[in-house]
């Protein structure tokens, strides 16, 4: 795997123009992948099947019925038929941060699923965005133009913190409405309860979606590293509450150790693959988890 | 609990020194918004409520460090034992200090001095392990503490302590101090004396006790400053009654001088009823006395008080002054009643020095100025109305009377008069028992005769004289009249005689003067007529002031004294009232004078009034001292080792094992306990 520092986020983050950041960042991965052992798969192959009524005549390959006198539909080379649907969170949650001129959670996400759809239109898959708090705020269905990618871009540039998380809710929602199996990439902070998520993403599953999860959180959320005593104040609920983080800090990363092993249990148990990230590793990660699944997927 | 050093107190305000530092050094709440609350929501204020918890925990504990450092450093001890009057708790060591507040320690700094002393003689003293007493004294001793371990009160008291105006009396105070140490458990029992040691104070040691053998007595002399200029009156002689005969009378007194220098022209005044009468200047040389007279006349009826004052600064100004009332007797209404009783006349001449009644009636009234006005009854003439008006009825040789005549006599008593019986060849034993048997002190059994039937054997003589008594007190120093002189042929041996009081005997034992008190008053009786066929009594030099002096004590019984000294209890009769010089009433049943001046005893009107004088003790100014090794010497017992005079009472228990204070020891490990349990919270508290 390559990293190199330019993918450093923090770097990128200074980038504003989104689509060059995920350019920045696929070109990088790319030029890492010629030494990288991941090469097994090519976009040019293609095959031809027999006509049946109702294929597009348009696809028929005149010069095979010519040397056979028998219609044989070519399948090009471009097409395919696997969609990639990028599900954001952009709950409350997601806008934390907790160094002063860091970088949000969100801001993390946005870019991750900004490198993950620049990455898969080079593969020719066709990419959709959906964006949810309690509920679908936006949907940008799959597709494999280019010119939808900018859209996608924009949309993720124009992401800000929304109201509270209710995962569940919005992902059994999109579960429904999804008609045609890919793969989904939920990016999320999954501050949830673990059962209800879990039961979403057994819905995707169920519909025969291939399930990737990206766990986002900010470093100051895996280790606690207050000191003193803080008032901490809940971005969701606006709910507040004085804590001794000396007294706090076991108890805290406890419950925190046992909301990341359900998870990665659940996922594990409804064969979905997770990623915990913490918001200072590199994206070009979250892009190996990507082609590892898509060459599982063949 | 108590303190032996208690200013160490003043470090406790150190135990808010860590709520100081806590609220200076106190964690700022800092404000930080956060993803969720969802992990600690619930714990948060669980684990709060423990820090705190810890904190203050911490907090208590070390405030209780700091509190707890001090109060070992002020040495704490327990007071249990200050209820025990000891003796039920065994004592290491039992000290009774005795402070001298006689009028002659006022003189300047001795007071403080002596305090400074008492002091000193506590300072070896655990009050964990030791206890003490304090005894002030002066003419009596005074228990201001009892022994206990009340170090505290004791030394508050000797803060206070202040001189009076009485005698010394070092002995009474010594033995005083050695009964209470009798009765205490303690190991070693000491008495330590801080006195000017005024020779005159231990002029009352007769040499007749020692302290008990275990008891150690140290000396601490106060001594007096050194150069004293001072004057006082050292002896006074005045005539405490006098009859209203218009004759002047002698007041004396001796004036000594205490200073190093002759004193030249000093000025002695005599006042009266606060009047000054008379004035006298006199030289006195250095460490010498003269004697200063005034002659005056009391021709007030009642009290004369007065005062003689030496003139000019000194000293001690209180001792140049003295107090004397002199009580001038009115005229004494006196009934002599002689002669033979009603009935067959016995024609029988009499020679008037015969009569019973004639040496009597010269020796009242020799001349008209005589302060008795005396009225001669026959007895066979006797009347009721004759004893109405008088205050002393004197039976000489008077064998009976009528009932109603017994009756007048029964009444004189009852309003306080007095009788006299004189009992001689006319009366009969079995009549005078019948007739006068409730009026006489005793009841007469036969006629004794010492001189034989002849009267050539010499008689007897009175013996066994209370001199003490008013009537003889005028014949108790020698030269002043002697009793035994005078020679009775015959007497009568008096019977039932149990509740009289006899104040004089015959030389063979038998009662030959008797009083007993009747009614409101009393009746005497002597056991021989005054004739010269039974006695020469009349013929003696005692015969008149014994007869004035019995005549006035029959008619006037409370003018024995008129002056006193501060400390004894002035004699006030019951129910009456007696105030002290400033007004101020004393309380019923305790008469002691307490300060000089002049005691008013109220009556039932301004004539029943009378005063008592009270001065202090002239003795008081003289400074001669006692040696401290002669106390030491006279009453310690053969085994008890003798203190070294003026040896710092410390040192006899210097080498005290002072840890034996021991509970500051506690407090301390109570500290070193408190701060490892306080490094062990801090710890937790820090971690979590």
């Amino acid at each position: 795997m390559a990293t190199t520092s330019y993918l450093d986020f923090d770097v990128l983050a200074r980038i504003h123009n989104m689509q060059l950041l995920a350019k920045t960042v696929v070109e990088g991965f790319i030029l890492g992948l010629h030494r990288s052992p991941y090469r097994g798969f090519s976009c040019e192959f293609a095959e031809y099947r027999q006509y049946s009524p109702g294929d597009d005549v348009k696809h028929i390959d005149w010069k095979v019925f010519g040397k056979t006198d028998r219609y044989f539909v070519k399948q090009f080379e471009e097409e395919t038929n696997l969609a990639c649907y990028l599900l954001l969170d952009a709950s409350a949650s997601m806008g934390y941060h907790s160094r002063e001129e860091g970088h949000s959670k969100l801001q993390y996400a946005s870019c991750m699923a900004a490198c993950l759809a620049y990455f898969m239109m080079r593969q020719r898959d066709a990419v959709g965005l959906l964006t949810f708090d309690t509920q679908v705020r936006s949907v940008l269905p799959a597709r494999a133009r280019q010119s939808h990618l900018k859209h996608i871009l924009a949309a993720l540039d124009q992401q800000a913190p929304g109201g509270e998380t209710n995962i569940a809710k919005p992902l059994h929602d999109m579960a429904e409405g999804l008609k045609r199996r890919g793969l989904i990439l939920l990016i999320s902070d999954l501050l949830d309860e673990p059962e209800a998520v879990l039961s979403a993403l057994q819905h995707f599953r169920f519909k025969g979606h291939e399930v990737i999860v990206f766990h986002v959180m900010d470093n100051a959320e895996l280790t606690f590293p207050f000191d003193s005593m803080t008032e901490f104040t809940d971005l969701e609920t606006g709910e507040k509450s004085l804590v001794s983080p000396d007294g706090m800090r076991p108890v805290y990363l406890e419950q925190l150790r046992a909301l990341l092993s359900r998870y990665e249990k659940g996922c594990a148990d409804i064969k979905a693959d997770y990623r915990l990230f913490d918001t200072t590793k590199p994206l070009e990660i979250a892009l190996s988890e990507y082609l590892y699944k898509r060459s599982r997927m063949g | 609990m108590s303190f032996l050093s208690p200013y160490f107190l003043i470090g406790l305000a150190a135990v808010g020194l860590p709520l100081l530092i806590h609220l200076l050094t106190r964690d700022r709440v800092r404000r930080e918004a956060f993803s969720t609350l969802r992990f600690f929501a619930k714990v948060s204020r669980k684990v709060l409520r423990r820090k705190r918890f810890r904190e203050m925990l911490l907090l208590a504990m070390r405030a209780a460090v700091c509190g707890l450092l001090v109060l070992a450093f002020a040495r704490p001890y327990l007071k249990g034992r200050e209820a025990d009057e000891l003796g039920a708790t065994k004592a290491d060591t039992a000290r009774v200090v005795l402070v001298d507040v006689s009028a002659s320690m006022a003189r300047q700094g001795m007071a403080a001095a002596a305090a400074r002393e008492a002091a000193e003689a506590l300072a070896s003293l655990s009050p964990v392990t030791d206890a003490a007493a304090l005894i002030t004294f002066s003419d009596g001793p005074r228990v201001e503490v009892p022994l206990s371990a009340r170090f505290d009160e004791i030394r508050s008291k000797l803060k206070s302590l202040a001189p009076g105006q009485g005698g010394t009396d070092i002995a009474e105070a010594v033995r005083k101090a050695d009964a209470l140490l009798r009765g205490a458990a303690a190991r070693k029992k000491e008495i330590v004396l801080v006195s000017d040691l005024q020779r005159a104070g231990w002029r009352n040691f007769k040499g007749d006790w020692k302290l008990a053998a275990d008891t150690r007595l140290t000396v601490r002399p106060v001594a007096p400053p050194a150069k004293s200029d001072n004057l006082a009156i050292v002896e006074a002689d005045y005539p405490a009654s006098t009859a209203m005969d218009g004759l002047p009378r002698t007041v004396a007194v001796r004036v000594a001088n205490y200073s190093v220098q002759e004193r030249r022209d000093v000025e002695v005044a005599l006042s009266i009823a606060g009047r000054k009468v008379d004035t006298q200047k006199v030289h006195i040389r250095p460490g010498e006395s003269v004697p200063v007279r005034f002659r005056h006349v009391f021709a007030a009826a009642g009290d004369n008080p007065g005062a003689v004052t030496v003139a000019g600064a000194d000293a001690v100004p209180d001792d140049n002054l003295y107090y004397f009332n002199t009580r001038v007797i009115p005229r004494i209404r006196v009934a002599v009643v002689s002669g033979p009783a009603a009935g067959p006349v016995v024609l029988i001449p009499v020679a008037a020095s015969q009569d019973a009644g004639f040496f009597i009636e010269k020796a009242l009234a020799p001349a008209p100025e005589s302060p008795f006005v005396v009225k001669r009854v026959a007895t066979a003439r006797a009347r009721p109305e004759d004893f109405a008006d008088v205050q002393v009825a004197i039976l000489a040789d008077v064998k009976e009377f009528p009932p109603a005549v017994v009756k007048a006599l029964g009444d004189l008593l009852a309003r306080g008069g007095g009788l006299l019986f004189l009992p001689g060849q006319q009366v009969q034993a079995d009549t005078f028992g019948q007739v006068f048997g409730a009026l006489a002190p005793c009841k007469l059994r036969s006629v004794i005769r010492p001189g034989g039937r002849t009267g050539d054997a010499p008689g007897a003589v009175l013996t066994k004289v209370d001199f003490e008594h008013p009537v003889f007190e005028v014949f108790q120093h020698p030269h002043y009249g002697d009793l035994s002189i005078p020679r009775f042929r015959q007497f009568w041996e008096v019977g039932d005689s149990q509740l009289a009081h006899v104040l004089a005997r015959f030389d063979d034992g038998k009662p030959a003067v008797l009083e007993r008190e009747i009614g409101g008053g009393l009746s005497m009786m002597l056991a021989s007529p005054v004739d010269l066929k039974w006695n020469n009594l009349p013929l003696r030099a005692v015969f008149l002031p014994y007869l004035h002096q019995t005549v006035r004590y029959l008619a006037v019984r409370s003018e024995r004294r008129t002056g006193y000294l501060v400390g004894e209890t002035l004699p006030v009769p019951e129910g009456r009232k007696v105030t002290d010089p400033k007004g101020e009433p004393l309380p019923a049943g305790s008469a002691v004078a307490v300060t000089p001046g002049f005691y008013v005893v109220s009556g039932s009107g301004p004539a029943d009034a009378f005063q008592f004088a009270v001065n202090r003790d002239p003795a008081e100014a003289d400074p001669a001292t006692v040696a401290p090794e002669e106390i030491t010497a006279a009453v310690l017992g053969a085994e008890a080792a003798i203190a070294e005079a003026g040896e710092a009472a410390g040192a006899l228990s210097s080498d005290r094992d002072r840890d034996d204070q021991g509970l500051w020891w506690y407090v301390l490990a109570g500290v070193v306990a408190l701060t490892v349990a306080e490094l062990f919270v801090a710890n937790r508290t820090m971690r979590h």
